[in-house]
């Protein structure tokens, strides 16, 4: 087989395979979420479970008929919280917040928690300064 | 997957290995449709610093290599005010971030080995804004199947704060000097191909999900060798305990390693370990750590030696060199800096079983999808 012949065969070959996204979390998200059921949802802290791999916040949302439920919302884990500048002071039972999220495959009412804020959308905390963080470019050649 | 199409599929992922170790122009060209380095097995799970995905503007091709000189290598970077042990040696605890924008390999549009400080501050700003966008894209745009780009970007690092350039290096890789790694082995590309196989297709089992899934293993965090984390990543952080006869090496996920540097002798060669067999000792102010008796496919032939320079109380320099025939057709060595938490009081515990309820959760989803799908089926 020539080398032409070859190479357009790697092409193809190389396009269809699929290759694995990169799979940021510990898990894949597509496997536990459903990407076409985002939600939104407004309710009050219940818990915040500081547990590995993923910390998870609990919220009572009330319904339109005036029902509550009691949804499990996924966070990032412990290290990374503390990192971003998350304590335990910052997210206590009864406050408020609104979460963006993707609703769980299997129909529970859990959900990860892509982005979440106070009702009137501040941020819920400050972030890490990354103190230590290189300012000065130490791989400059001297 | 049907049975048909699982053939294919082998088959496909056997041709693509055999031209992935295929030699000379031939190779060149079918790298330039290789995965990016995001998608290599060394920075999967991870986050990877910042991908080679610009277009093609030159070709690998280049003047035959120098064999790598770490000694030169490390000398390139600036050394300040070192803070030092009781011993003499360099006091390099503490707790590091592994965080860099600096990309795995070399864009393959960039044939500069360095861009200047301006350029770096642009790049760390514009990185930090892709976070903030990933957020706040619209949840109404088609999401797919697979995954929305978005997920948990709001807890990971880059979001919360910028992921630095740690050093001008256009490239982790620093040998092949044209800072791209060495191909995968046939056998590694095989084996890739099967995990991302099986981590792509419904979950039936616990057995079939990722080692990172069932909290075993992270490939890319410290453990013996680690490259840096670019933003989207998570438990990106080390500590390092300097003590009498030994240094400890905590990763923040998953595994520690204990580096022996007195000189005991190693294991016999039928000894294999996942972490392989450390031995450290100093050349001047430079920790180098030869690594050996590893498991796994090749393990027995796989060589790595990893090396940590401290190049000032909140920098440290980090390099290694891995011969991994069952791996790479190629040794290849990695240089970055890491950088010093200072106001981290301790490395935060990264117990991933402690609630992995993940695995019971991705089960669950696709016994649910079985039932969806049994239920049309039926209509």
């Amino acid at each position: 087989m020539k080398a032409r012949t070859l190479f357009i065969l790697a092409l193809a070959l190389t396009t269809v395979i699929p290759l694995a996204p990169p799979a940021l979390a510990h898990h894949s998200f597509a496997a536990e979420y459903d990407a076409d059921k985002p939600v939104t949802l407004t309710g009050s802290v219940t818990k915040m479970a500081w547990i590995n791999p993923h910390s998870w916040i609990y919220i009572n949302v009330k319904k339109a008929d005036g029902t509550v439920e009691n949804w499990a919302i996924e966070a990032g884990p412990p290290g990374t919280l503390v990192r971003a500048g998350f304590t335990k002071e910052s997210l206590a039972n009864d406050t408020v917040i609104k979460v963006n999220g993707y609703r769980a495959k299997d129909g529970a009412l859990r959900a990860n928690g892509r982005d979440i804020t106070l009702p009137d959308g501040r941020l819920l905390f400050v972030g890490g300064s990354s103190p230590g963080a290189p300012k000065d470019f130490p791989g400059t050649s001297k | 997957m049907r049975p048909k199409d699982s053939i294919s599929y082998a088959a496909a992922i056997v041709a693509a290995g055999l031209l992935a170790t295929a030699p000379s122009r031939l190779s060149a060209q079918a790298s330039q449709t290789a995965p990016k380095s995001s998608e290599n097995e060394e920075c999967r799970g991870n986050g990877c610093a910042a991908s080679p995905d610009a277009p093609v503007a030159e070709s690998d091709a280049g003047a035959p290599a120098k064999p790598y000189d770490w000694k030169a290598s490390f000398k390139e970077y600036k050394v300040g005010k070192v803070p030092r042990l009781a011993d003499g040696h360099p006091d390099m605890q503490g707790i590091w971030s592994r965080t860099t924008l600096v990309p795995m390999e070399r864009p393959r549009n960039q044939d500069k080995k360095e861009i200047d400080a301006a350029t770096a501050a642009k790049l760390e700003n514009e990185a930090q804004q892709k976070q903030f966008d990933l957020r706040t894209e619209p949840t109404d745009t088609p999401p797919g199947e697979k995954t929305t780009d978005a997920y948990n970007t709001f807890w990971r690092d880059g979001y919360w704060f910028k992921v630095p350039m740690s050093s001008l290096r256009t490239s982790q890789v620093v040998d092949p000097p044209n800072g791209r790694l060495p191909p995968l082995t046939l056998a590694a590309r095989v084996r890739q191909n099967r995990a991302a196989e099986l981590d792509n297709r419904r979950a039936t089992s616990y057995e079939d999900r990722p080692m990172s899934s069932r909290c075993i293993q992270r490939p890319g965090t410290p453990g013996p060798a680690f490259n840096g984390s670019g933003p989207g990543g998570q438990e990106s952080t080390l500590e390092i305990i300097q003590g009498t006869d030994t240094v400890l090496v905590r990763g923040e996920s998953l595994v520690s390693q204990v580096i022996y540097m007195d000189a005991r002798p190693r294991p016999a060669a039928d000894v294999h370990l996942q972490l392989g067999s450390a031995r450290g000792h100093w050349e001047g102010d430079t920790l180098i750590v030869e690594y050996t008796n590893f498991s796994g496919a090749d393990g027995g032939r796989r060589h790595l030696t990893a090396r940590y320079k401290l190049l000032d109380a909140n920098h440290l320099l980090f390099g290694y060199t891995s011969d991994d025939p069952g791996a790479r057709t190629k040794p290849f060595s990695v240089e970055f800096v890491l950088w010093k938490l200072t106001d981290q009081e301790q490395l935060v515990e990264y117990a991933c079983h402690e609630g992995n309820v993940g695995l019971e959760f991705t089960l669950s989803a696709a016994r649910a999808k079985d039932r969806e799908e049994a239920a049309d089926e039926g209509k």
